[in-house]
This record gives C-alpha cells, sequence and structure tokens, in this order.
C-alpha cells in the first residue's frame, strides 16, 4: 500500500527539493510517477510496476501538491533563530543573493543555513546572532529533514525583499550580465560598440568583487572587515560616494 | 487491395504491415507536402512510381485516392499472442506504469516506427526477467520484427493506448512547477 503525505507539512525538504528538480520535458507519466516515488518515500520501481490506473488515481487523489506550499516560515529552528533581511551583512547577502539567483529550490537548504543563526545573550544581556564565519554548505543538511512549510517561506520573503533593494538602490547596480554576443551580432556592429559591451559584461560580472575591492581600495585583507558590514550602512555609503562623487 | 493502374496495392489495415502503416502516415505527417504530393508519395513506396500519374486525369487520380482512403468497416480481434522467431510474447489490454512511460517516451521522441516499438512495449516474453525486456535492444530487435506483421494486430492496441493517455490528459493531474 502506498502512502502519499497529504499535505506539504508532511514533505521534508529533501523531497520538495528533489521534486522541484523533476524533468518536465519527458512527459506527464514520467513527472507523475517520479512525483509520487518522491512524495510516497518509494522506489521508483515500485511504482512503476503499479497498473496506469493506480496511478492516476493516486495522482488524482494528491492534487494537493499542484499548488505551492504556504508561504509562512519558522522565525525559529533547530535552536538557531531567523535573522531579519534588514539585518543581513554584505557577504550573508552576497552569498543569498548568488543561491537566488542559482536555482534558489536546488540551493534552499544553503539558503536556509545563511538565514537561521545561533544565538547568545552578551554580557549586556542582549541576545546577539552568531558571525558569518562558517561554510553554510556543511550547515546545509540540517535543514533536509525539516517540513518544507517550516522554510519555503523564507524564498518569497527574500525575492520581495531583494526586490525592494535592488529598487532602492537602483543607481548603484547597472543591470543584469548580458549574454556573451553572437558571432551574427559581432558582425553587424563596429569594433568599438564591441569593446565597450564586453567592457560592460566584464564590469558586470565582477561587480561584488569590484564593489569591495573599491571599499577597501584595493587592500584586499580587509575584504572580511567590509564583508561584515551591515549591507544597508555598505549601500549607504556607496550611493553618497557616488553622489558626492568621492 | 485496390487496383491502381492495373497494379494491385493493399490498403487496408489486414494488408499493409506496420512498417507500411508508419512510413505512410510519417509521409502523411509531413507538413512540407501538400495532399496530392502526400498521395504520389504513398502510392509510389507502395509501387506505382509518380510518373507513371503524370498523365494521369486529375479527377481520376482524386477517385483513385478516394478509393484507396476508404477503410472496410470491419473488426480486428485483440491478438493476444505472437510467435515470433520461435518466441512466444504475450500482452495483454493492462499497462503498467513503467510501460506508459516507455511508450510516452517513445511517442513523444520517435517520429518514425513508434507504433511497433508501442507494440513491442507491450508485447512480453514470459521467459524474460523485466531487465531484460524493457532493455533497449531488446525493445528494438521485437520492434524490428513486429514491424512484418499487419496493421490490424497493432489497432486494438492502439486504440486502447489512446484511450488510458486521453484519461489521463482529461484528469491532467500533473504537477506544475512551484517557482
Amino acid at each position: 500500500m502506498i502512502q502519499v503525505p497529504k499535505q506539504w507539512s508532511d514533505v521534508t525538504v529533501e523531497q520538495f527539493i528533489e521534486f522541484n528538480g523533476i524533468a518536465k520535458d519527458q512527459g506527464a507519466y514520467y513527472y507523475n510517477s517520479e512525483a509520487l516515488s518522491i512524495l510516497a518515500d518509494e522506489p521508483i520501481e515500485i511504482i512503476e510496476d503499479l497498473d496506469v490506473d493506480e496511478l492516476t488515481e493516486l495522482i488524482k487523489e494528491n492534487s494537493w501538491c499542484v499548488s505551492e506550499p504556504s508561504k509562512k516560515y519558522k522565525h525559529e529552528l533547530l535552536g538557531m533563530k531567523f535573522k531579519p533581511f534588514n539585518k543581513l551583512t554584505l557577504y550573508e547577502y552576497i552569498d543569498l543573493d548568488y543561491y537566488f539567483i542559482n536555482n534558489y529550490i536546488g540551493n534552499l537548504t544553503n539558503i536556509c543555513a545563511i538565514c537561521y543563526r545561533q544565538t547568545r545573550v552578551n554580557e549586556w544581556g542582549e541576545e546577539i546572532m552568531e558571525p558569518y564565519d562558517f561554510d553554510c554548505t556543511l550547515r546545509a543538511d540540517k535543514f533536509l529533514d525539516l517540513p518544507i512549510t517550516d522554510v519555503y517561506g523564507i524564498l518569497q520573503e527574500f525575492i520581495k525583499y531583494r526586490d525592494n533593494f535592488l529598487k532602492n538602490y537602483e543607481n548603484l547596480f547597472s543591470g543584469e550580465l548580458d549574454e556573451d554576443l553572437t558571432d551574427e551580432e559581432r558582425q553587424e556592429m563596429d569594433p568599438e560598440e564591441i569593446k565597450e559591451i564586453e567592457k560592460e559584461q566584464s564590469l558586470a560580472k565582477w561587480s561584488w568583487e569590484q564593489t569591495i575591492y573599491s571599499l577597501t581600495k584595493g587592500d584586499i585583507t580587509k575584504s572580511n572587515k567590509v564583508g561584515a558590514l551591515p549591507l544597508i550602512y555598505v549601500f549607504n555609503i556607496l550611493s553618497m560616494k557616488k553622489e558626492l562623487d568621492i | 487491395m485496390i487496383n491502381v493502374l492495373n497494379r494491385e496495392i493493399p490498403n487496408q489495415l489486414d494488408e499493409i504491415t506496420i512498417e507500411q502503416f508508419e512510413t505512410i502516415t510519417e509521409i502523411n505527417n509531413n507538413q512540407e507536402l501538400d495532399p496530392i504530393d502526400k498521395h504520389l508519395k504513398v502510392f509510389a513506396y507502395l509501387g506505382i512510381p509518380e510518373s507513371e500519374f503524370w498523365d494521369y486525369d486529375v479527377a481520376d487520380f482524386i477517385g483513385v485516392v478516394k478509393d484507396f482512403n476508404k477503410l472496410e468497416q470491419k473488426e480486428h480481434p485483440t491478438v493476444e499472442e505472437l510467435e515470433l522467431e520461435g518466441f512466444t510474447y504475450k500482452a495483454q489490454m493492462k499497462l503498467t506504469v513503467r510501460d506508459t512511460k516507455m511508450i510516452e517516451k517513445v511517442a513523444l521522441h520517435k517520429e518514425k516506427g513508434y507504433i511497433s516499438e508501442m507494440l513491442a512495449i507491450m508485447f512480453k516474453r514470459e521467459d524474460l526477467t523485466a531487465a531484460e525486456h524493457y532493455a533497449d535492444a531488446h525493445i528494438k530487435y521485437k520492434a524490428k520484427l513486429i514491424r512484418k506483421l499487419t496493421a490490424n494486430v497493432a489497432v486494438p492496441y492502439l486504440i486502447f493506448i489512446a484511450e488510458k493517455i486521453s484519461q489521463q490528459v482529461k484528469n491532467d493531474t500533473s504537477t506544475q512547477a512551484v517557482e
């Protein structure tokens, strides 16, 4: 008897990541059998031995998984606390930004490892969060067995925060990194134009490194200090520098 | 069979082979050919060169096409057992998820020869393991043998597969990307 979860809260983060990674161009039966295998936590061979009508029936009974999980998230998990996005440091934001741009579902546990932090009370009785000087990928596995509904909402929350952040500091961002020029495009442009585009692409590619390099005035031994500064503070300074042209 | 230019050409499902049926279907699905070209190619494939129709009256040609496309209304009993090169292959009107996934893959990716491969998936040798049965080389080999059978063998299975797939499309509960 195949037991399928009844709701997203019965599905783990690991299952959800796997579920989201199913190829969507291999046909409906491929998709549905893989989905069922992941959600029911049964080997694919067991699902493949079912009569196709049984699969259809099971998929019909479990149509809840067509919808998205709840967009809420827990503020405390595994003895750690959620770090509000407006308190992020530059390095934390850079890493989150990278994980979001490069398959945020696949990187969900890395994202969680950055967002949930250990805390302690300092000598002044204030709760402080651990600094971001650990490798988030080593901590990521801790989140795999949690229900997806504990953390899924972080994604939307960060996307909202990121959009707002990019809007607030749009004068500091030079736009998205374009694709490389094709041979046909090159043929239609003059060499100066090509040089200019390539320079822009190169600047965009190294934008974060360039920001840090400029803030440390080329002294890369100070990079970690700059990276640990609050994101908003860094961007306010960058805005000021740009406005005053200093 | 119909008589065209003093030659007998097969046009009924129990007269043409699955291979011929697949080729005719492929010609008919060719979007680059107009209806007349399609039929000229079909007749050429069945043994009447295009050049023999060059002096043919258009109205007569249309008549030939109509006769060729006229299928006799008859039952196509389900063949559940095939004897091919000394082995017995059995099929039932039943599909496992694995069968269906493979059939779906064939239907999605194979432009020619998908009917014989679909049948090759459904007809199984009882002495083989699942791994042996579903092995790509075995399916291809069996499809090659099945291609020589008459197309009427395929009809009940094609109807059955189409019904199953349309049921899936009707339910259409395949999960969407959660983005």
